[in-house]
């Protein structure tokens, strides 16, 4: 994680390269990552090597997909006809117009999702997991669930709540409301939760997100805050 | 073939139009948008994964993806489809890796294309993906052919080196080096 970043020049295309390739160690994506963030000349780099590169994929022919995998894909973010969750959750009007305010904050947040394997140790047993946000998000949480055992195991990886507030962890599964997880204790990096059946069938696919609330967790049993991180709970 | 003269120069600003659409929530931006990209993120699935349902359980995971992250595309510098076809790459990179680190045999003999351009290249050609491809066309078969399994397979510095029967060091070297050509090759 150290060494990279005192590599500079033309070894900083290289590890562009390699970054877009996604030949690099998982710590060593960290510190590309990390640069990014500050580092114009790399982010050039790696715009133009993913945008050279991509141009391996031009002569693959195209190929309609089934009608069913948009109905999937509806199903899944238009679920019925209520409102994306974001916009129940309040989040729009931060995106809305302004769209520019938002984008400082996510700035390197995209390198996060544009960027080649995050290397993500899977404990045993785990068959869903969630990445709740990115590295620069105000928060970033990682969830893994176990069926088998019904264990959610949350880990808190970066962000803690403001003074005199909590941290309150959501489920959020198709058009349904917002669920409240657990708000999230001082002080503590990792919770293993048993979740009743109805939210453990609710989560794949589902929502998790982690808003700001007040101190003990949102008053109404509705998140009431800003919601710090968002992430999908993908089957492996 | 239609998609991408769509997604060419002239619907250049059409995609930016929509990908901005589709950040504020606008379904109806983000169902033109999956009708104008999907056929072309589809091949893409289809070509990495070489299994039509685990391309078509990818692609859904991409739209979902892209639905949820249009926000971050302004800031990336990128341009439209290139951001939509490197979310579609890592997230089928990312699928292969996990299938190919069970016990599933690799079976992608003849999905790596020659490093030399095939002949839809003469009728595909766009300015760049030619330069790629020339350039691509100046180094050795193999060093080619590795930069591609990289890109298109996801295949690490150590499958690499299997494969060529050389060092994980040795690998490393030739790689980096063949790209240090491939740019140069690129910004002549």
């Amino acid at each position: 994680m150290s060494g990279e970043r005192d590599e500079k020049g033309e070894e900083d295309h290289m590890l562009a390269a390699e970054y877009v390739l996604g030949l690099l160690a998982p710590a060593q994506v960290t510190a590309v990552e990390r640069s990014l963030r500050t580092d114009a000349v790399l982010r050039a780099e790696v715009a133009d090597w993913s945008e050279q590169l991509s141009g391996l994929t031009r002569d693959m022919p195209e190929v309609t997909p089934p009608a069913r995998v948009w109905h999937a894909i509806s199903d899944r973010i238009f679920p019925d006809d209520t409102r994306p969750f974001w916009r129940r959750l309040g989040l729009p009007q931060m995106m809305g117009g302004a769209a520019v305010a938002a984008t400082v904050l996510w700035v390197a947040v995209s390198f996060d999702l544009l960027g080649p394997q995050r290397g993500v140790q899977t404990p045993a047993g785990v068959e869903i997991m969630a990445e709740i946000g990115r590295i620069d998000t105000p928060v970033h949480f990682r969830a893994g669930f176990d069926q088998g055992a019904g264990v959610l195991q949350l880990e808190r990886l970066n962000g803690s709540a403001a003074a005199g507030r909590s941290l309150e962890v959501w489920l959020i599964a198709g058009s349904a409301a917002p669920v409240s997880v657990v708000v999230w204790p001082d002080g503590v990096d990792r919770l293993d939760l048993t979740l009743p059946s109805d939210l453990a069938e609710a989560l794949p696919g589902a929502v998790l997100a982690v808003s700001d609330e007040p101190a003990g967790g949102s008053p109404t049993g509705a998140p009431t805050g800003d919601v710090l991180a968002t992430g999908v709970a993908e089957r492996l | 073939m239609a998609t991408m003269e769509r997604a060419g120069a002239a619907a250049l600003e059409e995609l930016e139009e929509l990908l901005a659409r589709t950040a504020m929530g606008d379904r109806a931006a983000f169902g033109r948008l999956y009708q104008l990209t999907s056929a072309k993120l589809f091949g893409i699935c289809l070509r990495v994964l070489s299994k039509e349902q685990e391309a078509e359980d990818a692609l859904q995971e991409i739209y979902v993806k892209i639905w949820c992250n249009a926000d971050r595309y302004r800031v990336v510098g990128y341009s439209p489809m290139t951001w939509l076809i490197t979310i579609a790459r890592n997230h089928a990179i990312d699928r292969l890796r996990k299938r190919r680190s069970g016990s599933a045999p690799l079976e992608d003999a003849d999905t790596v294309p020659d490093g030399a351009p095939g002949p839809e290249a003469a009728v595909l050609a766009s300015s760049e993906r030619a330069a790629l491809m020339r350039c691509l066309g100046e180094l050795e078969r193999q060093r080619a052919e590795a930069v591609q399994r990289a890109y298109l397979l996801g295949e690490t510095y150590a499958e690499l080196a299997a494969r060529y029967s050389v060092p994980v060091n040795t690998m490393r070297t030739w790689l980096r080096r063949s790209l240090m050509k491939l740019r140069e090759c690129l910004t002549r």
